[in-house]
């Protein structure tokens, strides 16, 4: 956790025919990376494009079986379980598995749709027929009897059906086309409409046009009968025929149904179904990986990464892959020495990764780096408590973070370990201000003793035992000072810790010059500045001053760097003993800003000069001297190696050294300002943990005395247990949800901004982990 | 002032169009599909891109028109999904837009219905973004006779008006003692081209207004001037199409198709007019627009259309050149901010991103070498901005 694990880097060369295999057991070891050999390759470009594009079109089909099954409500609520029950794939040892399960899915899926089609055009049949029959009904109803009896009108008809929403459209075109002379009657029925268009017997023309608006329109058309006798022939025709097509859909319906019981049987614990979907998830994701790799004829070639610790197991897994098909010529595999970064990999458990999901959303840990997430599991949720500090509402969250331990929360179950601890830490830092939803509990017994008097006596051996005294209970200015100091002391450790951290870097990577000439100048100004302050805050804390002869913390530090170390008004202690202190520190302070700019400059010149040197001298060389400059070109070689790890942060290998060395310049500059700069001005920003614990006990108050506080001290009962509810939901609102939020986000900021700065490069690279 | 209040009631609706920004092939995509062997290959490289869900259901030996079917679908879909996004004074906007396509629609079916073309194939073959529950009537459509057609079916549509216009127009330039013969046959005669540019150009002269009145400052900017410009270019089509056109065989005739054909809009109308309407070749349309610098350097490098029998697939065009001119003006009102200007570029500028995929699907399926001049012929949008 402290750092990441350390990787190797493999050489995997197999035969075409036992790649299947060994990359299925590689997957399931599920501790490997394969690596890409070159992503810019189109996905259709590589070896196993189509294999790929079959799992999908698999998975698709599956996926439009069960959309049909479900549209016709034969399976309800269904779910493709997901990987939970991984156990069945692993004994299936053959890639040909792939093609026996297409030409089942495939068969499966095609007998299906077909029975569906059948189904609909059923369906359809179905609501023809019954079309008919109701607009035979309506026929007979609207045009009464007499008009199947005696057909000599001089007036044509035309009946069918449409859809409702074109009912207008219709109407209109009727009359435009006959201009008026036509009578359309319509209703309403099973989302349909029936229509009967009445018109005068005018001629082919017209009939024609009629025609064409009929059948560009509805949906179906049908003719009248003759006379009543054929009406009735034709009605009872229908009827027998609804009955055979009903009788039919139910048969069809009864084969979808057992179709789909087919599939949801259960075999060694999995539905057929969710072992299809297994299997072809598993493949393509196989087949995805396989894809990564080099194919030279029947060769591939590949490269992966693997933790140092696992990697005997990887030779037992390729073991057993050659046990278990000894017909087919196996894989080699040999380590190599990496020439890119490896991937930064931590092992995590559920506790920790929501820490280092925190630290990885600023950057990931370059490789082997020191990893601020073990340290951010406490230090985070503290500096959230020194915000949100209050015993009730800590309590809550609290409360709230053990809840979602133990009965799972959608959306915070992944926050819930920082929950708790965000919880504990409020309620802890709650006691320590003594603060109880903006009230002081007197739980030990103040040790001030109010007689009246202006200012209350306080007994000289008499100690709250916890937290502050409740007498400071609402005194603001008291607060005030005490959370700004606290939250500048703060700064000063957390600032130390993140220089330290760079300074066990340094030390990592043996390199000796960096932790002398940028860890040590850096801590060294860190403490003659800011430590120096918060030893005088405390050092006041401790001493007893009489109100004249106090001294000013800030007058002091302004004066002993404006006017080199003297001091102003009343001392700390022993003026010269004072004077003397400030005076090394300030020399301290100004001596190690030179020294963190200055060096690597100065060793980054000597190199550039060295190596200019060598050019001049290759280029006059003659050639009974080439020898020794070739030797002294590998020494120089060798040491400029040395040095390119030590300009790598730039990353600007590509560049003429001229640049290089500017580059580097410039980057040294900025880098030694930005720290100086950000000792006073990271500081200042800790001030916000001051600012905010101060609003968050501020609007606790407000809320409490303007909605609470009046009926509580008037003893009005039904007043107070009117105001609750109001105060309760503010409470929940502003400080609850709001303030919790605000908080979390400054608690994050302090953390990646000024606590990261000073250590982490985050420009890592994540260890994906292929795994089946 | 419009850039604050811009966000009010457009600004999802801009977004989203932003947001689409990212769907357009880029160059090396182009150059992808280039390499592409044959229409299974194109297709699944197209799956790669946006285009993904319009094409899984098909099969991989899909027909260009087909493919260009369901590209069209898709930017249908995108645009009515906007256009549902959209109030006021936007959806007016986005439905005149849609109008250009309608028209497109309903002359394609007349064509089609004249040509006795089953019904249910010219369906299947319109363009879906203007479609119109109405267009399905059409069939009605007996002979020529476009004034029942208007009548009975068109007179709903949204289109409705220009057709109207362009009866009347037709019919009022016919000599003073007409009878109904002299309109049969006027109609009977009409070529569909010849319907679809009227109609057209009416529709440009109702959106020209249409923004000069109801949009606000900025839109109004940036879309008068490419609508000036599209005008521009229809003008010099139109008479550069009806040089050495031989159904119009009388100076006099030439003159009044021109004159009928030709938008009242535009840099070009109307000091240019009596020039242009009398430029009977190329180099007098040369000189008779040569007051904006930029078309002369258009029609600079057209080819001569007197000699139309000559060309082939490798010749640029006149449409090729203004395609090019066109695509740089749309990809520079996309990126303009607050604007109407965007949803306006936008289609146009997948029209020609559709326009594209196609032709490369055609050169694919003609399996033309790779050193063909004709894959070169494509205009890759926003390609201009880099330059």
């Amino acid at each position: 956790m402290l750092r990441s694990q350390e990787m190797s880097l493999f050489q995997l060369i197999m035969p075409r025919e036992s790649a299947w295999a060994v990359m299925d057991q590689l997957g399931y070891m599920g501790k490997v990376e394969i690596i890409d050999h070159d992503p810019s390759i189109p996905l259709i470009a590589r070896p196993f494009a189509n294999y790929i594009k079959r799992c999908d079109d698999l998975l698709n089909k599956l996926n439009l079986l069960i959309e049909t099954a479900q549209k016709l409500t034969i399976l309800k609520q269904f779910q493709i379980s997901n990987k939970t029950n991984n156990k069945m794939c692993p004994k299936i040892h053959t890639h040909q598995y792939l093609d026996t399960l297409e030409d089942q899915i495939n068969a499966k899926v095609n007998s299906f749709l077909e029975l569906n089609r059948n189904h609909e055009q059923l369906l359809e049949q179905q609501g023809i027929i019954i079309d008919q029959l109701d607009i035979l009904q309506e026929c007979r109803i609207y045009l009464g009897d007499d008009f199947f009896v005696s057909r000599d009108s001089k007036f044509d008809y035309f009946i069918g059906t449409m859809k409702q929403e074109e009912i207008y459209q219709f109407q209109r075109m009727i009359f435009r086309v006959t201009k008026g002379n036509a009578f359309v009657h319509i209703k309403l029925q099973n989302q349909k409409a029936i229509y009967i268009v009445m018109y005068p017997d005018q001629g082919v023309i017209l009939k024609k046009k009629l025609q064409k608006v009929q059948e560009s329109m509805s949906l179906n058309r049908f003719t009248l009968p003759i006379n009543l006798k054929e009406f009735d022939k034709i009605q009872n025709d229908l009827t027998v025929k609804l009955k055979e097509i009903k009788q039919l859909i139910e048969l069809t319906n009864i084969q979808l149904n057992s179709f789909i019981q087919e599939l949801l049987k259960q075999t060694e614990g999995i539905r057929l179904i969710d072992h299809y979907n297994m299997y072809i998830s598993k493949e393509k994701q196989l087949y995805i990986q396989l894809n990564k790799l080099k194919m030279q004829g029947n060769l591939f070639l590949g490269e992966l990464w693997i933790p140092k610790k696992d990697s005997v197991q990887l030779n037992e897994v390729l073991l057993i892959v050659k046990e278990r098909n000894r017909d087919i010529p196996g894989c080699q595999i040999s380590q190599k020495v990496p020439q890119t970064i490896p991937p930064t990999y931590f092992l995590l458990n559920e506790f920790t990764s929501v820490f280092q999901q925190i630290v990885n959303t600023y950057g990931i840990a370059r490789y082997r780096e020191i990893n601020p997430a073990l340290f951010t599991i406490i230090t985070f949720p503290f500096l959230f408590g020194i915000m949100f500090g209050d015993i009730g509402h800590g309590f809550c969250l609290l409360i709230f973070g053990i809840y979602n331990i133990f009965y799972k929360l959608e959306p915070f179950y992944e926050l819930r370990y920082l929950i708790v601890l965000m919880g504990f830490f409020s309620f802890y830092c709650g006691w320590i201000y003594n603060d109880f939803v903006s009230l002081s509990l007197n739980l030990f017994g103040s040790c001030y003793v109010v007689d009246g008097q202006l200012t209350p006596i306080k007994p000289q051996d008499c100690t709250y035992p916890f937290g502050l005294d409740p007498i400071w209970g609402d005194n603001l200015e008291f607060d005030d000072s005490f959370k700004m100091k606290l939250s500048v002391i703060i700064a000063y450790f957390h600032m130390c810790l993140g220089i330290c951290l760079s300074g066990c870097n340094f030390l990592n990577k043996k390199d000796t010059y960096g932790f002398c000439c940028k860890f040590l100048p850096q801590i060294l100004f860190l403490t003659s500045t800011i430590g120096y302050m918060d030893f005088l805050i405390i050092f006041k804390w401790v001493v007893q001053f009489s109100p004249q002869n106090a001294p000013s913390i800030i007058n002091t530090m302004i004066t002993m760097v404006l006017s080199f170390g003297s001091v102003e008004g009343p001392p700390m202690w022993n003026v010269n003993s004072q004077e003397l202190i400030q005076s090394i520190l300030i020399i301290i302070a100004v001596v190690s800003i030179p020294w963190m700019w200055f060096s690597h400059i100065i060793k980054g010149y000597q190199v550039y000069q060295r190596r200019s040197n060598v050019k001049i001298q290759n280029s006059t060389s003659s050639i009974e001297g080439s020898q020794v400059i070739e030797l002294q070109l590998q020494s120089i070689q060798d040491e400029t190696q040395q040095e390119k790890s030590l300009l790598q942060t730039h990353d600007h290998n590509d560049l003429s050294p001229d640049e290089e060395f500017t580059e580097l310049v410039v980057h040294e500059t900025i880098e030694t300002i930005e720290f100086v700069l950000g000792v006073i001005s990271n500081t200042a920003s800790y001030l916000r943990l001051w600012a905010l614990s101060l609003a968050h006990s501020q609007l606790a108050d407000v809320f409490y005395s303007l909605i609470l506080s009046s009926p509580m001290t008037e003893g009005s009962i039904i007043g107070a247990l009117l105001r609750y509810p109001i105060w309760a939901l503010v409470s929940f609102g502003v400080l609850m949800c709001m303030d919790t939020m605000e908080c979390f986000l400054h608690s994050l900021r302090l953390h990646w901004v000024e606590f990261q700065n000073k250590f982490y490069k985050g420009d890592g690279v994540e260890f994906h982990v292929y795994s089946l | 002032m419009d850039l604050c209040v811009f966000g009010v009631d457009d600004g999802y609706a801009e977004a989203i169009i932003r947001g689409l920004r990212a769907s357009f092939l880029s160059e090396a995509q182009y150059q992808q599909m280039k390499n592409c062997a044959s229409i299974p290959e194109l297709k699944s490289f197209l799956e790669e891109t946006d285009y993904q869900n319009c094409l899984q259901a098909d099969n991989p030996q899909i027909p260009t028109s087909i493919l260009r079917q369901r590209l069209k679908k898709k930017l249908a879909d995108e645009f009515e999904y906007i256009e549902a996004q959209s109030t006021g004074t936007l959806t007016k906007y986005l439905f005149h837009l849609r109008c250009r396509f309608m028209i497109d629609n309903v002359v394609n079916m007349i064509e089609g219905l004249k040509n006795k073309i089953d019904i249910e194939i010219l369906l299947s073959n319109i363009d879906p973004l203007g479609w119109f529950p109405e267009i399905k009537n059409i069939k009605v459509l007996e002979g020529d006779d476009y004034s029942s057609l208007y009548r009975d079916v068109l007179i709903d549509t949204p289109i409705g008006v220009y057709f109207m216009k362009f009866l009347e127009e037709s019919i009022e330039n016919l000599h003073e003692n007409r009878t109904l013969n002299d309109i049969q046959n006027l109609f009977r005669e009409m070529k569909p081209e010849y319907i679809r540019t009227s109609l057209k150009k009416m529709w440009l002269e109702d959106f020209y207004s249409f923004c000069e009145s109801e949009l606000m400052a900025t839109s109004q900017e940036v879309l008068l001037e490419l609508l000036k410009f599209e005008a521009d270019f229809k003008t010099i089509q139109v008479i550069y199409n009806s040089i050495g056109n031989r159904d119009l065989n009388t100076a006099a005739k030439i003159i009044t198709t021109r004159k009928q054909l030709c938008p009242t809009i535009g840099n070009l109308y109307p000091d240019c007019e009596k020039l242009y309407l009398q430029a009977m070749t190329l180099d007098t349309l040369r000189e008779a627009v040569k007051g904006c610098d930029n078309y002369r350097d258009l029609l600079k490098d057209a080819p001569d259309p007197l000699k139309r029998e000559e060309f082939n697939v490798q010749t640029k065009t006149l449409d090729d050149i203004m395609y090019d001119d066109e695509c740089r003006r749309y990809a520079l009102a996309f990126d303009g901010q607050g604007s109407y200007g965007v949803f306006y570029a936008y289609l146009k500028l997948k029209e020609q991103e559709i326009r594209n995929i196609i032709w490369l699907a055609e050169m694919i399926s003609r399996k033309l070498a790779k050193n063909h001049p004709g894959w070169k012929k494509i205009i890759i949008p926003f390609s201009h901005l880099g330059k």
